[in-house]
């Protein structure tokens, strides 16, 4: 428990947390906002109305995935780069209840990142629906795409950390945690079959509510397999970190 | 029981053996000075026995256990290791809350230590513009926080002022009298003859020696700086004693193997007055160098 803390206090003791999160809801905002502005209400109210709806509610969620993910990674490589890796294990010798730590803080991070995105993209939504005089989509759809938003932040912040813990060194940790997240794990969508949907890229979608993919997976399925890769790799990476020498 | 110890450490890089079947222990009460060329591997042995590197083969023991088994690690031992590992953008204060928070220790003693090391009017600054005097007492202030049993302090002069030096200095003394352990890695030769009473010197990952710095410095064969009227007569007569006799310069005589009593009466037989009779201290530097020296000589 003091370990947790200590881990959420130094997350908010240094810009980068403030910076990374503000850039990322005003970016948000912004985008949401432009795109629901720009819009018709044809376009919102069209033949299919309730799918179409939710997209534009939910738009714009990649840039906070993006942050995120990278200040998943930071949690831990910050340690590495800046040598405070030693006092952080000298204070936890078995390392892993700092790794565990780590991830508790960041899932909370998670947490608070997405219900601030819901926030204000729901703010703004129930804005220009009601400027508009267009129906919001029903609640219940709403509240299960933004539950799945709200655990596709937290998930992908503890999927940044078990790639830096893998990795350590932090540019190439964020560039593997990136490249392999947008890049390499949407192209098993492409094989045939149902693969690509046990991959991070479209389980994500799944666990959106992905209203125009040709996802299979529900939303907790896809919750549940995108869990199961952030695990897999917090646990590799933990247990890396254990065996490893804390060097520079 | 020794309060650190390492028993046969070896800690291999690939090809590169940075500790060399070394073995050594450290006791409280004392100040214990870790003395050794760039490179000897002292960085290496304090991180094994913090547990932040595991052995190749050996042991590393804190209080008799392996570190990783520490219950109370910040009230056992605290350890200073580089002055450079903060991350810049955060306060100095909020890295020492950070550790407080970590190990259950009250946050007054956050503000405690920063007392102690005079860190109170820079603490809300973030590191990244403390100059390296600061960064040195902030660390310092991070391995004091939990009032641990032991210190292992790497560097901790580098970067300090004089004023800087004294009170790091009185602050290990102080902490040895009360019955703590500290290790403490130099190079600054002058500032270890100042603070330590034990010497561990390594070269090359390997123990050279270990012993008190009485017996290091003294223990140069006590050579007695002689000046007289007649340097030539005096030396002339010493010669036929015991010791042996070499010139220092044109005016003073190195004398070994009398003591200083014998030529003080030695000087009145023969007539001749004295201008000074001073028994030799050689410095640490000077062992030092002359020991890593015949190490160099016998590899």
């Amino acid at each position: 428990m003091n370990l947790l803390r200590s881990e959420w206090l130094k997350l908010w003791t240094t810009r980068t947390t403030w910076v990374m999160l503000g850039v990322a809801l005003f970016g948000e905002a912004l985008f949401a906002g432009l795109y629901t502005g720009l819009a018709s209400i044809a376009d919102i109210e069209g033949p299919a109305a309730e799918p179409e709806g939710l997209e534009t509610v939910a738009t714009g969620v990649g840039l906070l995935l993006v942050l995120i993910l990278v200040l998943g990674v930071l949690t831990i490589t910050t340690e590495f780069r800046h040598g405070t890796s030693s006092s952080t294990f000298l204070v936890s010798p078995p390392r892993y209840p700092v790794l565990l730590a780590k991830l508790g803080a960041l899932l909370l991070v998670g947490l608070v990142a997405g219900l601030a995105y819901v926030v204000v993209n729901g703010g703004l939504a129930v804005a220009l629906f009601a400027d508009r005089g267009g129906d919001l989509p029903p609640a219940g759809d709403l509240a299960s795409v933004y539950a799945g938003v709200v655990a596709s932040y937290a998930i992908l912040a503890a999927f940044g950390l078990g790639v830096g813990a893998i990795v350590r060194n932090q540019v190439g940790a964020i560039i593997a945690a990136i490249a392999f997240f947008f890049v390499l794990s949407p192209l098993p969508e492409l094989l045939p079959g149902s693969i690509g949907d046990y991959f991070p890229a479209q389980a994500i979608g799944s666990l959106h509510g992905n209203p125009e993919g040709d996802a299979n997976l529900g939303q907790v399925e896809g919750g549940l397999v995108l869990g199961a890769w952030a695990a897999t790799l917090v646990a590799l990476g933990t247990l890396l970190v254990c065996r490893r020498d804390v060097a520079e | 029981m020794p309060e650190l110890e390492v028993r046969n450490l070896t800690k291999r890089y690939g090809k590169t053996v940075a500790v060399d079947d070394l073995s050594f222990a450290v006791e409280a009460g004392r100040v214990t000075g870790f003395l050794g060329p760039n490179g000897a591997g002292k960085t290496t042995t304090m991180r094994a026995l913090l547990g932040l590197l595991r052995p190749s083969s050996g042991e590393a023991l804190v209080e008799g256990a392996p570190p990783v088994t520490m219950t109370d690690p910040l009230r056992t031992i605290g350890a200073a290791l580089e002055a450079t590992a903060f991350h810049p953008g955060r306060s100095g204060r909020n890295h020492l809350r950070t550790l407080a928070v970590a190990a259950g220790i009250p946050a007054s003693r956050v503000e405690e230590v920063l007392e102690m090391v005079e860190l109170d009017g820079a603490a809300d600054r973030r590191v990244k513009g403390y100059s390296l005097g600061m960064r040195q007492r902030l660390a310092l202030a991070a391995a004091l926080l939990g009032e641990p049993r032991i210190l292992i302090l790497d560097e901790p002069a580098n970067g300090l002022d004089p004023q800087g030096m004294r009170w790091l200095r009185d602050l290990l003394r102080d902490q040895a009298a009360g019955g703590r352990t500290v290790l403490v890695s130099s190079h600054l030769l002058s500032e270890v003859s100042q603070t330590a009473d034990e010497l561990v010197m390594i070269r090359g990952g390997k123990l050279v020696a270990q012993t008190s710095l009485a017996e290091f410095t003294g223990g140069g064969g006590g050579q007695i700086r002689v000046r007289a009227a007649d340097i030539s007569r005096l030396g002339a007569a010493l010669g036929e004693g015991t010791g042996s006799v070499a010139r220092d310069g044109d005016e003073a005589l190195l004398v070994s193997g009398v003591d200083a009593k014998e030529i003080g009466e030695l000087a009145l037989r023969q007539g001749i007055a004295l201008h000074e009779l001073a028994p030799q201290q050689r410095s640490l530097e000077e062992r030092f160098i002359e020991l890593m020296g015949d190490e160099e000589a016998a590899a």
